[in-house]
């Protein structure tokens, strides 16, 4: 057995064997229902690498803890916190990695890549072994638990660029798990999301392996693909031609050529060309009903990574104005017509 | 095997980079949740509920005007990193990871606070457990952005009581953490000062133990 297996199996067990004894001591206390969680984890990790017939011999005394209190355990785990905020995080490290620069930066991301990795990992061994007969939670409660863990892999896969610092530890765990494993196909099946950052990692760095991995952060920053929709010639538009569209057929009214909507749905933003678009184009942020969006003064605004003029942020009139020469730079670079206000990306909305 | 070497400069590389280590993690909610609980002053000086109080209080670190609250906060920041450190080197919880020549030590203290450093600089030192994820933008004008990494629209948790057992959960949870940050650095790993990442954590008792040794050894 290599080490880093050897290695993987002893930190399975001891995780295990703590959790179990971290129950022991505080199942009473208000910490119980996260304790529940990481030891219903920690067993479903542990049955990943153990074989059935080992199982008894090492850690006998956690299996007969599930079988005696199996149906306390999820009952505590149930009132326990469940990938709060995970997808925001994920969109939120996502985001960070572009303008990460600095070594802590880095370093910091990496390991929020591995705990974001980690939990959800965990949910997806807790769905597992709640579902299982005997420990079974209330079907409304694991309906609940399922439909998060199916949102987050989502997530996942639409950000799983940004978990490659976590791919290394994914592969030496594939390699640690028990080659029967898809005899148990629930359990296996957790393990689809450690298969599929290695095949995204492999991908990345069959293409400039050193550059990628030698400095894990900068060269992985620049290595990045950009994260979301990719460039397509459909999704910018010529300025001066709808503005003089805009100046023949519409007798010089404003013409709307893009919108978006913030992620939430509550706002509206419209991109205008009028004959007034020579130098400048305008984005106007709406609320409800057309109301100016003035509550968003101040937040940074950026419409295919130009900043807006006003230093860079919305107006105190709820307004991003842009330089129409550095818009056809951007789209020169194929860069994607996409806004983002407060570094979040927005919608675009067809018309 | 040789032990750590404590940083030359026992701080940071600059004090930009201290304060800025003290806004990102002791003054960003839930963070400062964790660290109201494990640095005695921090009460007295802002409460680490309150958004306005703690975002005035970062903003008046970077200004010129003395702020003796401000010195004492940080003050008090820097001794606990060095007391982890310490505590690192002591009871071995500590890695050493290496690139060429240049080594660097990831290491754990008994308040749960983990520490980077290398032999000329303090680098980083967080809790795991709470900590926000750095700021989606360029890096920001601190007096007029002095928190980038908070995010109002998160639900706070609860603020507990310090006791002995909140203590220690912070601790265990910390630990449980690192030792997750262990395993995924596992194969650059140079060197450990102990398998303390990697076997369950000290149980109530033991980590009490540790504390009352560490108390002597002051006293």
């Amino acid at each position: 057995m290599n080490e880093t297996k050897a290695f993987i199996r002893r930190s399975v067990l001891e995780k295990l064997l703590g959790a179990y004894e971290d129950w022991q001591d505080w199942k009473e206390s208000e910490s119980a229902p996260r304790i529940a969680q990481d030891l219903l984890a920690a067993w479903g990790a542990f049955c990943r690498v153990y074989r059935t017939s080992e199982r008894n011999e090492v850690a006998g005394s956690v299996q007969k803890l599930l079988e005696d209190e199996g149906p306390a355990l999820v009952a505590a785990a149930a009132k326990g916190p469940f990938l709060e905020h995970w997808i925001e995080d994920v969109r939120h490290m996502d985001q960070a990695w572009n303008f990460a620069l600095d070594q802590e930066t880095q370093r910091e991301l990496e390991m929020a890549a591995g705990r974001l990795f980690e939990e959800f990992d965990r949910a997806s061994l807790l769905v597992c072994f709640a579902g299982r007969p005997g420990v079974q939670l209330p079907s409304e409660g694991l309906d609940s638990w399922k439909k998060q863990v199916e949102e987050v892999d989502e997530a996942f896969s639409d950000h799983v660029e940004a978990f490659l610092p976590a791919a290394t530890l994914a592969s030496a765990q594939l390699d640690a798990f028990r080659p029967d494993l898809d005899e148990e196909e629930d359990l296996w099946e957790t393990t689809l999301k450690h298969q599929f950052l290695e095949e995204v990692s492999e991908e990345l760095t069959s293409e400039d392996a050193v550059a990628v991995f030698s400095d894990r952060g900068q060269s992985a920053v620049e290595k990045r693909p950009l994260p979301t929709t990719p460039p397509s010639p459909t999704s910018w538009f010529d300025i001066p031609e709808l503005a003089m569209a805009a100046q023949e057929e519409r007798g010089y009214e404003p013409f709307e050529v893009r919108s978006w909507r913030s992620p939430e749905g509550k706002f509206e933003a419209r991109l205008v060309v009028s004959r007034e678009s020579t130098e400048t184009v305008r984005v106007n942020f709406y609320a409800d009903e057309d109301e100016s969006a003035v509550e968003l003064a101040g937040l940074p605004v950026s419409l295919a990574e130009v900043p807006g003029m006003n230093n860079g942020a919305i107006d105190s009139q709820g307004h991003a104005d842009f330089p129409l020469e550095a818009l056809r730079q951007a789209r020169k670079e194929q860069k994607v017509l996409r806004l983002l206000v407060d570094w979040v990306e927005w919608v675009s909305v067809e018309e | 095997m040789t032990a750590p070497l404590f940083p030359s400069s026992r701080g940071f590389a600059s004090r930009q980079q201290a304060l800025e280590h003290l806004c990102d993690h002791v003054l960003t909610r839930a963070e400062a949740h964790d660290w109201s609980l494990i640095l005695p002053e921090y009460d007295g000086l802002v409460d680490p509920t309150a958004d306005r109080a703690l975002e005035d209080f970062a903003r008046r670190l970077f200004s010129k005007d003395p702020f003796p609250e401000g010195e004492s906060l940080l003050d008090s920041y820097l001794r606990m990193l060095r007391q982890s450190l310490a505590d690192a080197r002591k009871l071995g919880w500590w890695w050493e990871q290496r690139s060429g020549r240049y080594a660097e030590w990831c290491g754990f203290g008994l308040d749960g606070v983990f520490v980077v450093w290398d032999a000329q600089v303090i680098k980083t030192g967080f809790l795991l457990r709470s900590a926000e994820p750095p700021h989606r933008g360029p890096p920001p004008d601190r007096e007029s952005n002095p928190l980038p990494r908070r995010r109002m629209e998160r639900r706070m948790p609860r603020l507990q009581n310090p006791s002995p057992e909140v203590h220690y959960r912070i601790f265990r949870e910390n630990l449980v953490w690192a030792a997750g940050e262990y395993a995924r650095r596992y194969p650059d790993i140079a060197t450990a000062g102990s398998d303390v990442f990697v076997n369950r954590p000290p149980r109530f008792g033991r980590w009490q133990e540790y504390l009352a040794m560490r108390n002597e050894s002051e006293s």
